[in-house]
């Protein structure tokens, strides 16, 4: 067993199985290793603007649907919405796609913890999905140059003059 | 630290989302490991982890039905966990102060932001390799001493 705890002071259990975690181990890290982990992440990029980031999209229209039909909404609907989006939080920046990590956020914060939202509040949602729709389908890559501020700054607006 | 070197590492990784466990053992994979088991969820985990005895378990954050603080809790205290002592780095898009407190709470060892990368992780691996923690039991908490508690030349290595 490797990386286990050790006695403490205040331990009123230590593991019996502790040993010295460095046996063994170099001490340089295999940066051609490191390389090869991240080249192979970089493979997955196609993978994920291509199938998994479309196919997660179309969930979170579909959760969204169910949020604004009238009278539908229910914490189950926003709690699935907000799963997808905290997906698109965690994967988005992982692809080299920052800005899908940006509105995965900004759909965190609008739908964590809620049970209802108002006609206004699902087409600001919606608003964020059809930019993540552009991004992943003009592939706009890194914060998105001049390209990328507007769309934030165009979200921040929009969510400006109707949320507040 | 060589790929041979992770090559003996057991390792389980939780996570409900299966595209983010295709990254992680994507990362895994060309950083040398070759026993690794994977589960869907916490349930699964708790399950796999009592069949596997892995070294060091990965796992998510916001899962369903168990999430992952949950699922920690329950591997440093539960009576069905086979190793209460096993370091655990938990995956989370929460980055937020609190957040990061209630996974270290739950018995956490480290804690790895999202978006992952590959050299982010093997960091945490060997963070947690290279510097074990000892464990210590202090009202319910039961997990690794936290830095802030540790001697200052401990606590920077």
């Amino acid at each position: 067993m490797v990386g286990n705890a050790r006695e403490s002071d205040d331990d009123h259990r230590t593991d019996p199985d502790a040993g010295d975690a460095d046996a063994g181990f170099d001490s340089e890290f295999d940066l051609g290793a490191l390389e090869r982990a991240q080249a192979a992440v970089d493979r997955l990029k196609e993978v994920y603007i291509a199938d998994w980031g479309p196919a997660a999209l179309a969930d979170m229209y579909e959760a969204l649907a169910r949020i604004g039909r009238p009278g539908a909404a229910s914490e189950s609907s926003f709690q699935a919405f907000y799963r997808l989006a905290h997906d698109m939080k965690g994967q988005g920046g992982t692809f080299g796609y920052p800005l899908l990590t940006h509105i995965g956020e900004v759909l965190c914060r609008m739908t964590a913890d809620r049970r209802d939202a108002g006609e206004t509040e699902v087409g600001v949602l919606r608003a964020h999905l059809d930019a993540a729709r552009r991004i992943m389908t003009e592939r706009i890559e890194g914060d998105g140059g001049a390209e990328g501020d507007r769309l934030v700054r165009d979200l921040q607006t929009l969510a400006r003059l109707h949320l507040h | 630290m060589t790929p041979a070197d992770f090559a003996s590492l057991c390792v389980l990784l939780v996570d409900d989302n299966r595209h983010t466990r295709a990254v992680v053992r994507t990362i895994l994979e060309a950083l040398g490991v070759t026993k690794l088991r994977e589960a869907v969820d916490g349930t699964d985990g708790i399950q796999k982890f009592q069949l596997f005895p892995a070294d060091i378990i990965i796992c998510d954050r916001v899962m369903e039905p168990m999430d992952g603080l949950e699922f920690v809790r329950r591997v440093r205290t539960g009576n069905e966990s086979p190793n209460p002592y096993v370091p655990i780095i938990m995956l989370t898009a929460h980055t937020e102060l609190n957040r990061i407190v209630e996974a270290r709470n739950a018995g956490v060892h480290e804690v790895l932001a999202k978006p992952i990368s590959a050299k982010a992780l093997a960091d945490r691996i060997m963070t947690i390799l290279r510097n074990p923690r000892p464990f210590v039991r202090r009202g319910e908490y039961f997990g690794p001493v936290q830095r802030r508690d540790l001697p200052a030349a401990a606590a920077g290595s």
